[in-house]
């Protein structure tokens, strides 16, 4: 079962199978668990999302289109739309600039993902080709939720600016990300 | 492109990005529903944004976690799981039908959209549902010549629409025989599709679990096979 194609893992868990299931969620938990815990920083908040992200997973298996995404994408897509909700509902404090400004920099940086997949290294090059500005506004969109307006309050920027960073940015990570594949 | 195309790309990293709220965003989906060259902007951003999360740190989860979650699932023969309570059913009415496919034909379309895919949600929260799928229904030649759908619930069924599509043969009128193909070989009649003007539906609940359910098929009066839909 540890051998089995990620897709295999997928419709064995669509189709209720326990051991597909449990096989699938010990394959990606620590990335499920990890991504969650991440954007939200609360270990008991991260647990409920990711649950709730395996949960859909299941649900919506029949919806996962191989030709889109591999299934990790797929998985983590579903972590971070759970966790925006989440955020949204519990961020009405005012944003703190010096306490998040760089947390997107860490990720990208040497204290980041472990391991070498090549979309992990392919990735970071990518990213390490954009202006440090657009880098942090790209992350704290992508990995903390951030809405351009909380990302220009976050960096004293003009909301017209913050959208043109994250929106240049996405775009060049794009450019370069279909580049390596062609 | 428009000066709505225009708009829509100046926001379409922040929707693929899922942080785009209220008005743009109501503004910027009203026209992906109408544009199909912007729904393929966005789902190509989508994909790159989809990416990024590869970026987190893998955290061991807290223990007991494996156990936590595959106990929230129905599984068969699994250890210390639930079933889900018990639904009561109510006829899968043609229009429920049709309601649930247009928010998943939307939720198919717009890949990355979290607003659809929670109506989505919804939609099978009613009823308890599992999933919903959609699958083509085409002659052996390829031709398309209609959908079928299927819901996974307590009580799973589905649903056979025939209609005519452009530069394709439609389907004679008249009444053809409905069969359901099991995964185990197993055949079973579904009833009786009456195409009149080159559209019909039929719709039915299953008798057993829809993950069981191979293919559906179009019969002939000859009991040759005029269309087919692989299920599973």
């Amino acid at each position: 079962m540890w051998s089995a194609s990620d897709e295999a893992l997928l419709a064995g868990l669509a189709s209720g199978d326990a051991e597909a299931a449990a096989a699938f969620v010990r394959r990606y938990q620590a990335r499920v668990f990890g991504l969650a815990l991440t954007m939200l920083g609360d270990r008991e908040l991260a647990e409920e999302v990711a649950q709730e992200a395996f949960l859909r997973a299941w649900r919506h298996a029949d919806a996962y289109d191989p030709r889109r995404s591999c299934v990790a994408t797929w998985l983590l897509s579903i972590t971070r739309n759970l966790a925006i909700d989440r955020l949204r509902m519990r961020r009405s404090d005012p944003v703190d600039p010096s306490e998040i400004g760089d947390r997107g920099e860490v990720l990208w940086g040497s204290g980041g993902a472990e391991g070498a997949e090549t979309e992990v290294v392919d990735l970071r090059d990518a990213l390490a080709s954009l202006p440090a500005e657009q880098r942090r506004a790209l992350l704290l969109a992508a990995l903390f939720g951030y809405t351009a307006r909380e990302i220009g309050a976050i960096e004293g920027a003009p909301l017209g600016t913050a959208k043109t960073r994250i929106r240049t940015a996405l775009g060049k990570v794009r450019a370069v990300l279909t580049e390596g594949d062609a | 492109m428009s000066e709505a195309c225009d708009r829509t790309r100046e926001l379409a990293a922040e929707l693929a990005l899922g942080i785009l709220d209220g008005e743009e965003r109501g503004e910027a989906l009203a026209h992906l529903s109408r544009c199909p060259g912007c729904r393929r902007h966005v789902e190509e951003l989508s994909a790159t944004a989809d990416e990024l999360t590869l970026l987190a740190p893998r955290v061991e989860p807290p223990p007991g976690f494996e156990a936590r979650v595959l106990g929230r699932l129905p599984l068969a023969g699994a250890r210390g799981t639930h079933r889900r309570p018990a639904l009561r059913w109510r006829t899968a009415a043609a229009a429920v039908a049709a309601s649930a496919l247009a928010a998943l034909a939307a939720w198919f379309a717009t890949h990355a959209d979290r607003e659809l895919a929670s109506r989505y949600r919804d939609t099978l929260a009613v009823a308890d549902g599992r999933y919903f799928t959609a699958k083509p229904l085409a002659r052996p030649s390829g031709n398309r010549v209609g959908t079928v759908f299927g819901y996974a619930g307590e009580q799973s069924w589905c649903m056979v629409l025939v209609r005519s599509y452009e530069g394709e043969p439609a389907v004679s009128d008249g009444s053809y025989a409905v069969e359901l193909v099991r995964t185990d070989g197993r055949r079973a009649r579904m009833g009786r599709l009456v195409v009149r003007g080159g559209s019909g539906s039929l719709g039915s609940a299953l008798g057993f679990e829809y993950r069981e359910l191979r293919a559906v098929r179009i019969l002939r009066p000859d009991g040759s096979v005029l269309a087919t839909a692989t299920l599973h």
